[in-house]
């Protein structure tokens, strides 16, 4: 099926577009620390859900952001399934090599490409271990897992509909069978991720009554910026707006749910622009990465994408979706460069250096194996109100804890 | 009440230098190195990382229910945390 564009906007624009919402969402990744990996991590060091919390809250605004657009007709639903990928034992496996990668290098795709423009030598390496983890992908796994894929070996054999949760739920896609299901997926998504997140906000509580106040940040009002002691002689609206003009002015990070509803906001701008355009959604961190390889290659005369598998049937050389990931390093740049934040980093134990390689080549062959990352999978699918997303999200969770258990023995 | 005084005075009784690293190998370094550490010993962590200060460490304090302080050193920040039973 071709898409027909649900609003006649000039190419340009769409590029433009594109880019923007790729330069907001490394400009508030990077301002609002956000990192799925990290999320994850803390569940298992120190069983906070916080941060866990705000991505299920993520993943909720996004379903219902995208479904309710469909759902009230404004937005068709063939472009909500139309880039559902098919489901099968990749996403699973893939989902749990790239959790552990990530865990052992320091960072997801999206933290990865955040923090490497900020000066993270750590994530450069991790990076560059992507590349070659895609490439071991491609030459190794990618001819396997696609014949699995053409004969539906535990995998189904089509995307799109098939997979579109209110087709499986109702067989259809009309609006009333896609408002019920964003109402299925996004409700309990965000319920958990706020019983989630009060529920450690009062374990914190709990913990500084116990304790005494000498738990609270201690010796922190001397740093800016810092979240000391609140003053209770400041009224709370003075405060607020004292905490916004900070964050303006780049002195103060955002929080984490500012970010989470920022975030939600942009993947819901890109489903409008891209509608009808058939690469709405594509945040693709993963298979741009993986491409710079093959860009790195063509002045040697290497050109990948003639005679090596996956390369020869990627997406084309520049798109939209590359683009949303250079503007996305611009936007982490800009921001860490003008808060003051941006410096060359280089971790004095040289060992990570190695774990952040080897994490890299498992990140990369883990998003090739699953068809995506947490961004372009993982998130995107959530909003395709699909549910290729659980499982990608079930597979990190396991991965992240594997390597936090490995973490903990090194 | 508890003084931040001791924590910031006191010889740190195992250090954990993680400059240039990110999130989330701070958090999860530290919370190794608490598990092997006695009760009423101090844990300094070394970062350049900001919100490691900011968010990630502080949110393992607060889990815990451990004390801490922050102070800054020049480019670096030394994060004392005190491991209480």
């Amino acid at each position: 099926m071709i898409l027909q564009p649900v609003f006649s906007e000039s190419w340009a624009l769409i590029f433009g577009l594109f880019g923007l919402s790729g330069f907001i969402l490394g400009w508030v990744a990077q301002r609002g620390n956000y990192c799925f990996v990290n999320a994850m991590t803390s569940i298992f060091t120190t069983r906070s859900f916080e941060r866990f919390g705000a991505l299920l809250i993520l993943f909720g605004l996004t379903a219902l952001g995208t479904g309710l657009l469909v759902a009230f007709g404004l937005i068709p639903p063939v472009d909500q399934y139309f880039n559902n990928y098919f489901a099968g034992w990749y996403i699973l496996v893939g989902s749990f090599i790239f959790g552990f990668g990530a865990a052992l290098a320091g960072g997801c795709n999206l933290s990865m490409l955040y923090r490497a423009s900020s000066g993270y030598v750590q994530n450069w390496i991790e990076l560059f271990g992507m590349m070659i983890g895609t490439y071991i992908f491609a030459v190794a796994i990618w001819p396997f897992q696609s014949y699995t894929m053409e004969n539906g070996i535990l995998s189904t054999s089509a995307g799109g509909y098939v997979e579109y949760l209110p087709y499986v739920l109702f067989h259809s896609v009309s609006n009333m069978a896609v408002y019920i299901t964003t109402m299925i997926v996004a409700l309990p998504l965000l319920f958990l991720g706020i019983y989630l997140q009060m529920r450690t906000r009062s374990k914190w509580g709990k913990s500084v009554s116990m304790k005494g106040p000498g738990l609270s940040a201690v010796g922190m009002k001397a740093l800016p910026g810092l979240p000391g002691p609140s003053a209770p002689s400041i009224p709370s609206g003075l405060r607020l707006k004292q905490e916004a003009k900070d964050m303006l002015l780049l002195k103060k990070p955002y929080g984490t749910n500012l970010s989470t509803v920022i975030l939600a906001l942009d993947m819901i701008f890109v489903f409008i622009v891209g509608a009808g355009y058939t690469f709405n959604y594509l945040v693709i961190t993963s298979s741009d990465g993986g491409r710079f390889f093959e860009y790195i290659l063509m002045p040697l005369g290497i050109n990948l994408f003639t005679n090596t598998p996956w390369f020869n049937s990627s997406l084309p050389i520049v798109d939209p979706s590359t683009l949303m990931v250079v503007m996305l390093c611009i936007g982490a740049f800009s921001a860490s460069f003008l808060s003051g934040d941006f410096k060359i980093r280089i971790p004095k134990d040289r060992k990570r250096l190695a774990i952040g390689f080897v994490g890299g080549m498992l990140v990369g062959i883990g998003v090739r194996m699953a068809l995506g990352c947490n961004v372009g999978l993982m998130w995107t699918n959530f909003g395709q109100l699909g549910y290729d997303g659980y499982i990608f999200l079930g597979g990190m969770l396991a991965g992240v804890y594997l390597a936090v258990k490995v973490q903990e023995k090194l | 009440m508890m003084s931040s005084e001791p924590l910031k005075i006191k010889e740190p009784d195992d250090q954990l230098d993680v400059i240039g690293e990110s999130c989330p190998v701070p958090e999860m370094m530290a919370s190794k190195k608490l598990k092997k550490m006695k009760a009423g010993q101090v844990l300094e962590v070394i970062t350049d990382h900001q919100p490691a200060v900011d968010v990630t460490l502080p949110s393992l304090c607060k889990n815990m229910g451990y004390p801490y302080v922050v102070l800054k050193d020049g480019d670096v920040y030394r994060f004392r945390i005190l491991k209480v039973g």
